[in-house]
């Protein structure tokens, strides 16, 4: 609950810094209706031993909420962010895999870990300043085009972290149950896409349109089974 | 001797065979001991890889009796509801992560696996990731998250695994489970994670049984080994796969050649699993190269055991030995040793005159064909002789007893001392007509009566007619030998050049009593003082044989002589001619002999 609290917050400072000086501004609400929790995934770096189910609790399903942005395209347009988000490395993960940001905003990396990991974007590897991230060490990055920024380790492959570039702020993350929330959406015309880790989930995209004060409410928004993404095929 | 270059052809065969086997063989034998040792560090590879995985489950049995304590999952389920872990919670935790440890370390103390229970770090985490404590390694440090890990995300979602980690040039064997709590609400309460690190007891534990060294890696970095041989390990990492399932890496890996201080090795390289297998962790068993075999290496490792009756055929051997060599000796004898002798006993016999020809018929193969030889030239010597003797008879008439090839030149009366007078021969021998000797002393161009051959006279011959003048007659001698003829003009060959035949059949050859002859110039000076020597040595004979010599002069002697002498070198082929005066039914002769060249 304090993880989902926390992503709802972030979306919504993201999106309302995004918006600042919108003086005719609504919101959007909704629910992503997920598909039934899927088998939990292959085993990673498998050893010598398949992995066992303990004997007393089902295993966990997997949660794709964390990796999930519902974002609203179209509408005005809107200034590159000049804002500085902090995204914490707390070990061996990130304390959200899934970063969104609008194009133009600083993602200051601050390690809370204890190891020394040393990152660097696949995408843009000049993107990030070359060498070890000390603990309690940050390292900046400057977005700037909407896309994906995937952050590595070069010591350990697994330790991935991603950061969505969006056009516009007007984006949120959904909390474990899928509900999400938009504030201070400017008046206009949009489209609903819901972004899944590292592209877009291949669905009907709702259009809609935003009033200067009002809240719309677009209640169940499908997502299908497999989460297939756009151009995966 | 047919057989017998059969024989030594399959005696050169067998050997050759031999030798080429001896050579040829170390090389099929090496390539087998280096496919079996393949095999040998393909099996150990895949014991390893099996032993590494009953390690795990030992370990895994640890870690799920560590996550079932209720005091862990106590401690946990405390610490999973706290929005900050602070350093008195993650001693406390740690305080009694130790107990739980020595706990189960004490109670699997007397196991087989003791070498696994007692991990070398712990690691308690909370239901969201976050380390709660550390015991071991690292004891200072919690608080930050393991999320992330494969081994981690799988105990946090309920799942007991294990990995390898590798961390600051160590490696970890980790096993890790989720923690419980088995009273309701049953809820996840964290995760727990234990580390074994691998040490050389962990390796001679795993290869104890094989006979082979294993040493683990990260990359060309050493970590542990049950040699002391140290490895360049960026070889051994070129050895490694690196596409395809691990599980095959033992039986896919190409064995590598490596060199170490002590010695060379060769070696399999079989990658890690788990998180490790990123940082290019692997195992690798090996054993030293044998020393290269060859023929020499083959010989060097034969033992004393191998020569044994019991191991090698020497009987066979021994059997085949001699009865190699017998046939040998038997066909040596048979082919080439008999009939040599046989032909040798031949030889003697023909050389001592008890033989006229060799039996070629007896002889076999070379034999047969040297004695075809021989009787070629012995019918081509008689037919010869033959042609001489009967020349001569033609010319003189026989020849007397043992004079064969010669010539009685006075075989035929010499001309009466007068006109007129009766002619001292003897009566015609019947037979064939002797040729007309025109060798006559004053016979005036009248044919002369035929002479039969008349064997040479003995001393004791009747005296000849005294003569008119009443003389004591000395007793003639049996055969006046005349004075040495004049030395041929022409070198002698050397004589010995015959004797290279075998002296059996050449020792019955006799050379030429007096080798002396007239081989002048015809007309030259020696030829003249020999045919006047002679003349003289005649005409004392006639006298001393009371037989007259009017009439009897040195020119037509001489005349007489030259002629015969021609006839003589042209039918008989030969350069000299000797003449010998002697007496001859008590009346002085006159013997012509050929005397073959050189």
């Amino acid at each position: 609950m304090a993880h989902a609290t926390f992503r709802f917050c972030l979306a919504a400072t993201l999106s309302g810094l995004a918006t600042i000086g919108t003086a005719h501004a609504g919101s959007v609400v909704g629910k992503l209706e997920l598909p039934p929790a899927s088998a939990p995934p292959a085993s990673r770096d498998p050893a010598y031993l398949d992995r066992v189910e303990n004997p007393y609790l089902p295993v966990k399903t997997v949660d794709p909420t964390p990796l999930m942005v519902v974002v609203l395209d179209g509408g005005p347009p809107q200034t590159p962010a000049t804002t500085q988000v902090t995204w914490d490395l707390l070990g061996a993960s990130f304390a959200h895999p899934l970063l969104p940001v609008m194009a133009g905003t600083e993602v200051v990396i601050k390690n809370r870990g204890k190891a020394t990991p040393a990152l660097y974007v696949v995408e843009a590897p000049d993107l990030l300043a070359k060498g070890p991230l000390n603990p309690t060490g940050t390292k900046a990055l400057k977005t700037k085009d909407p896309g994906v920024l995937t952050i590595n380790d070069e010591d350990s492959p697994n330790l991935i972290g991603r950061i969505a570039v969006f056009a516009t702020g007007r984006f949120a993350v959904p909390d474990a149950s899928g509900a999400f929330e938009l504030k201070d959406v400017p008046a206009g015309s949009y489209t609903v896409k819901v972004f899944y880790r590292d592209g877009w989930i291949e669905r009907p995209n709702e259009t809609i349109t935003v009033d200067a004060k009002g809240k719309l409410d677009l209640k169940n928004l499908h997502i299908p089974t497999g989460l297939p993404l756009v151009g995966s095929k | 001797m047919f057989w017998s270059k059969i024989w030594l052809f399959i005696v050169t065969l067998a050997a050759a065979v031999a030798i080429t086997v001896a050579l040829v063989l170390p090389r099929p034998a090496q390539r087998a001991q280096v496919e079996e040792e393949h095999q040998r560090l393909v099996h150990a590879c895949g014991v390893v890889g099996i032993l590494l995985g009953d390690n795990a489950r030992n370990r895994i049995d640890v870690v799920g009796s560590f996550a079932r304590d209720a005091d862990v999952v106590a401690a946990l389920a405390d610490a999973s509801g706290a929005a900050e872990l602070d350093e008195a919670r993650a001693k406390s935790v740690r305080d009694t992560a130790r107990k739980v440890r020595d706990a189960i370390a004490g109670s699997k103390k007397d196991s087989e696996t003791a070498v696994d229970v007692k991990p070398d770090f712990v690691i308690l985490l909370d239901k969201s990731g976050r380390v709660v404590t550390r015991l071991g390694i690292d004891e200072g440090d919690f608080g930050d998250s393991l999320a992330g890990r494969p081994v981690v995300d799988d105990a946090l979602a309920g799942y007991l695994r294990d990995d390898v980690w590798t961390d600051k040039n160590r490696l970890f064997l980790v096993t890790a489970s989720p923690v419980v709590r088995r009273d309701l609400p049953v809820t996840y309460q964290g995760a727990i994670v234990l580390g074994h690190a691998v040490s050389p007891k962990l390796a001679e534990s795993l290869v104890k049984a094989l006979d082979v060294n294993l040493g683990f890696y990260i990359g060309a970095q050493p970590i542990a080994s049950t040699a002391t041989a140290v490895f360049d390990g960026n070889v051994l990492a070129k050895g490694m796969q690196r596409t395809g399932s691990l599980r095959d890496d033992c039986t896919a890996a190409t064995p590598t050649a490596i060199t170490s201080g002590d010695g060379e090795y060769t070696a399999l390289v079989a990658r890690l699993p788990g998180e490790a297998r990123h940082k290019d962790a692997y195992y690798t068993v090996f054993v030293k190269r044998p020393e290269a075999m060859g023929f020499s290496g083959t010989l060097g490792l034969v033992r004393q055991n191998d020569l044994s009756f019991a191991s090698f055929p020497w009987l066979l051997v021994g059997i085949g030995l001699v009865l190699a060599l017998g046939l040998g000796m038997f066909l040596l004898v048979w082919e080439s040793d008999r009939p040599l002798r046989r032909l040798a006993a031949d030889a003697v016999k023909l050389a001592k005159g008890q033989a006229e020809r060799l039996a070629e018929e007896e002889h076999h193969g070379k034999f047969g064909s040297i004695a075809r030889s021989v009787n070629i030239q012995i019918d081509k010597l008689g037919r010869e002789a033959k042609a001489a003797k009967k020349d001569l008879d033609q010319l003189l008439g026989p020849a007397p007893e043992g004079s064969l090839g010669a010539l009685d030149l006075l075989g035929t009366p010499l001309p009466a001392a007068r006109p007129g007078a009766p002619v001292l021969a003897a009566a015609p021998a019947p037979g064939p007509p002797p040729p007309p000797a025109e060798f006559k002393f004053g016979d005036g161009g009248k044919p002369a009566a035929p002479v039969a051959p008349v064997a040479v006279p003995a001393l004791d011959l009747p005296p000849p007619p005294r003569p008119a003048v009443p003389k004591p007659l000395a007793p003639p001698p049996p055969v006046v030998k005349p004075a040495a003829p004049p030395p041929p003009a022409v070198p002698r060959p050397a004589a010995p050049a015959k004797r290279a035949m075998d002296d059996d059949i050449l020792g019955a050859i006799e050379e030429p009593a007096d080798p002396t002859s007239v081989g002048a110039e015809p007309g030259s000076a020696d030829e003249e003082a020999y045919f006047r020597t002679v003349f003289e040595q005649f005409v004392e004979l006639k006298k001393k044989c009371g037989e007259s010599i009017v009439g009897l002069t040195y020119a037509k002697f001489a005349d007489k002589l030259r002629k015969n002498q021609q006839e003589l070198v042209s039918k008989a082929g030969t350069k000299q001619v000797k003449f010998t005066v002697y007496v001859k039914d008590g009346k002085a002769a006159l013997k012509a002999t050929p005397v073959k060249d050189g």
